[in-house]
């Protein structure tokens, strides 16, 4: 299995709300931004740059995972994806707790845990998302594209000091 | 079944009673009107008194959100607001994108209506079930920008906000509500609606879910859909550029005619200012877009350097809100012009309607009937100062501005001294284009007819092309949006020629059913990439009505005919449907020579020509020719036998 990832663009995320609509509609048949597992969080009058993403990483080492006393949460070996296994999850929220990120989140219908699946490897989000603000990437590509990022930063800053 | 899009519910709000009610959605009205503006008609006419003056508790506020809003479907977000406007007189619609129609709809309710008169200033809370009517006195006298913040401060920015500013309090009527910051709504006075109810604001947010029928199916439409704007080579410079992309249209080919009417912005006058490569540098800090549309088109600017540095705005149409401060109102550069908006935004004037305003008060002043002794001792000319200084007037409700902002009609008794002379409006509201330079086309006859007043979009759709576009652009959209035979034959009566009054009235239709179903964007960066099959397909999957793109273009006539109607009884006729004298004065250009009125092969037209198409027009919407009211048999046709009998026995015919 490749380590696969979402990777967010919050400067290029217009806040359309299509990646959450999708998203819902695919795991729950309804559209619902609050069943969405990710999640566009708005600030001000919500453009690119003002925007934030938020989505499961599919921790290497997940937290999530581990504080489950259930072990309600595992890794889908096909997918990369760390799932919930909806019979044995109890509803408790340690896991909602425990991410740092606020990549789990609470299923308010069906009263338990709710991550991003990955849709099972072909992630409906990435597909909506017309602004390329998420990526589907294994982890060396992102590696290399983050370092581009960086030059291109780092380029920006000479042009300020040397022009 | 239950039905997938529609919420299910009607939320009643009399602030007056501090009473709110629920009622179930009935379904079968929903499937006659759609949704959205089509119920907006069908509960005004049976709700509104036609007679009532706009600023009484009885006037009534409503909100309509169409079944596709909300859903996963593209560019599905278009809610729209019916009242009475105080600036018009007229009962019609206003539409935005944006937040908060999803909000309500994911809260449960279809249709939101408000009356009464709130005894101290409040906003109303919509989160679900939970529908609170909340104090607003911390509130009173703040802004747009600072109430949206405080009102995220309190109940967190997943919330989305409309808020009207400091002018709708003070009641005056040129203002727009801002949803989120951003998003206009409510051109003709929703503000000053809500000033006179005591109604400053409201907050929405839901997470009830909206129900899918069909979820294969609509993902599989959507997809479709979204690949054609995937697949577009441009694409990227559309986004970059907002609906600046229309920058070079009104620069060089199109233009927007300056001094009240009576000159044409120079083009290098324009591409000295407002070029696009200074707006992506110095102007532009992001791009938004309304829920899952695939051409995002609002901006966020901010201004980076001078005197204004850190003049901030998030605008829809910015394109359309720059050239009004620069032709109508010449306030010079760029940052002097998102300045102005802000102001604008703030306060919650309305740059569309305002600046008109502003643009005709110098002209009488220049002739003298306007003096020093009106504008408080100050001289009146096109510059930033004199904006800014009615931009503060207005806002205050008093002096000249005062008068101003309170609409032609008003203003025009107001001042009177033979000003209405000079007055380019209709039915009491400015057009936006100017037919002499861009000819007769949809959007600028629609400016005529349109029951609303001179308000262009509802006429333009992607109809909207250049005069040197190929006709049979029009006949492709038209044929494909599902326009029956026999109208083309009749649209397109021989080869060479078409006639823009008959072909008006189908681009009408389409814009009130994408406002009706909440799906699809008037703007050609958005519809271009539309199928008229699309909407049959996603309202049938998401609703799961198996409905054909004939019967929803049947209910749309329907309610389009009701809109008609909602305006027949307040008292408008073919008397209102007037062609505005300036159009057939020559308007003399710096840099085009002289432009004259002309259909859209360039051949000019009389008044007695334009008279013409006027009884074409209401000859194809089957409305008398000699009334303009809707014809006993047209609303037969459509099912509205209640209609025709309320009309008859109020006197309007026979
Ligand atoms: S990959 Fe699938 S489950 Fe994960 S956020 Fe995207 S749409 Fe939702
Ligand atoms: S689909 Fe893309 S641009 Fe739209 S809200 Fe989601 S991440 Fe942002
Ligand atoms: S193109 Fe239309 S739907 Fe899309 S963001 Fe612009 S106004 Fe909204």
């Amino acid at each position: 299995m490749e380590e696969k990832a979402l990777v967010l663009h919050p400067e290029r995320c217009t806040g359309c709300h299509a990646c959450e609509m999708i998203c819902s509609l695919v795991h729950d048949s309804e559209c619902n931004l609050s069943l969405s597992r990710i999640g566009i969080m708005k600030t001000n009058g919500g453009g690119t740059n003002e925007n934030i993403p938020v989505v499961c990483q599919q921790c290497h080492d997940p937290i999530c995972a581990d504080v489950c006393v259930m072990g309600a949460i595992s890794r889908d070996e096909e997918t990369g994806a760390l799932v919930v296994n909806e019979d044995l999850c109890v509803g408790c929220k340690t896991c909602v707790i425990a991410c740092p990120l606020g990549g789990v989140l609470y299923h308010y219908i069906k009263g338990c845990a709710m991550k991003c699946d990955l849709c099972g490897g072909d992630p409906e989000c990435v597909k909506s998302c017309l602004y390329d603000a998420i990526e589907f990437l294994p982890m060396d590509e992102w590696g290399i594209k983050t370092r581009l990022k960086g030059a291109e930063n780092l380029g920006r800053i000479f042009e300020i000091v040397y022009k | 079944m239950r039905a997938g899009g529609y919420a299910g519910q009607v939320l009643y709000i009399d602030l007056t009673k501090e009473e709110i009610k629920k009622e179930p959605l009935d379904l079968d009205m929903a499937r006659k009107f759609l949704g959205g503006f089509g119920l907006n008609c069908k509960f005004a006419w049976d709700l509104l008194d036609p007679t009532v003056d706009p600023y009484s508790p009885d006037n009534m506020i409503f909100m309509g959100m169409g079944p596709m809003v909300g859903t996963a479907a593209p560019a599905s977000n278009k809610h729209s607001v019916m009242s009475k406007w105080p600036s018009t007189g007229t009962i019609s619609p206003g539409t935005a994108g944006g937040d908060f129609g999803i909000n309500v709809k994911l809260s449960g309710y279809d249709e939101v209506i408000i009356k009464g008169k709130a005894k101290k200033p409040v906003y109303i809370k919509i989160n679900g079930d939970d529908v609170q009517i909340c104090d607003a006195s911390d509130l009173w006298g703040k802004d747009t920008y600072e109430t949206t913040d405080m009102l995220w401060e309190k109940h967190g920015r997943h919330y989305s906000v409309i808020a009207m500013g400091t002018a709708g309090e003070r009641l005056v009527n040129t203002t727009i509500c801002l949803i989120d910051k951003c998003t206009s709504w409510g051109k003709g006075g929703l503000p000053a609606i809500m000033g006179s109810k005591n109604l400053k604001a409201f907050v929405a947010h839901g997470n009830k879910g909206i129900r899918v029928a069909d979820p294969k199916r609509l993902i599989e439409r959507t997809r479709m859909i979204q690949q054609r704007f995937e697949s577009y080579p441009d694409r990227q410079k559309l986004l970059d550029l907002g609906t600046m992309d229309g920058f070079v249209f009104w620069a060089d080919i199109h233009g927007m005619s300056m001094n009240n009417w009576t000159s044409r912005f120079p083009t290098e006058e324009a591409y000295r200012l407002y070029n696009t490569d200074y707006y992506l540098e110095n102007i532009n800090a992001g791009r938004i877009s309304d829920p899952t549309c695939p051409m995002g088109c609002k901006d966020h600017v901010k201004v980076k350097k001078g005197e204004y540095t850190g003049t901030e705005a998030w605008v829809s149409s910015f394109y359309g809100r720059v050239v009004h401060m620069a032709a109508r109102c010449q306030v010079g550069s760029y940052e002097k012009n998102v300045k102005a908006q802000e102001v604008f935004q703030r306060t919650g004037l309305c740059i569309h309607s305002y600046t008109a305003l502003i643009d005709w008060a110098v002209e009488l002043y220049e002739r003298g009937i306007l003096t020093k002794k009106d504008t408080g001792g100050v001289e009146l000319k096109h510059d930033f100062e004199t904006t800014m200084y009615l931009a503060e007037q207005a806002d205050k409700h008093e002096g000249l501005g005062g008068i101003l902002s309170q609409g032609y009609k008003k203003a025009i008794q107001d001042i009177g001294r033979g000003c209405e002379r000079y007055a380019v409006h209709v039915k009491g509201m400015e057009p936006l284009y100017d037919p002499r330079i861009n000819r007769l086309s949809s959007a600028e006859f629609n400016q005529v007819v349109n029951p609303r007043g001179a308000h262009a979009p509802q006429g333009a759709s992607t109809l909207y092309m250049s005069k040197d576009a190929d006709p049979k652009g029009y006949r492709d959209w038209l044929e494909d949006r599902g326009v029956p035979k026999e109208a083309l034959k009749r649209i397109f009566p021989r080869s060479g020629y078409f006639n823009i009054a008959r072909l008006c009235s189908y681009a009408e239709d389409w814009v009130a059913f994408m406002n009706s179903v909440g799906m699809g964007c008037l703007r050609g960066r958005v519809d271009n990439f539309f199928k008229g099959e699309d909407w049959s397909e996603a309202y049938s999957a998401v609703t799961g009505f198996e409905t054909s793109l004939a019967e929803l273009k049947t209910a749309i006539r329907r309610c389009y005919n009701l809109y008609k109607a909602l305006n027949v009884r307040v008292g408008f006729s073919r008397k209102d449907d007037v062609f505005p004298d300036r159009w057939f004065e020559p308007l003399e250009t710096i840099d085009r020579g002289t432009m004259v009125l002309c259909d859209y092969f360039g051949t000019p037209l009389s008044r007695e020509d334009c008279e013409k198409l006027l009884d074409d027009y209401y000859d194809e919407r089957g409305w008398d020719i000699q009334t303009g009211i809707p014809s006993e048999e047209t609303l037969m046709e459509i099912d509205l036998q209640d209609v025709f009998r309320d009309l008859q026995k109020r006197g309007f015919m026979e």
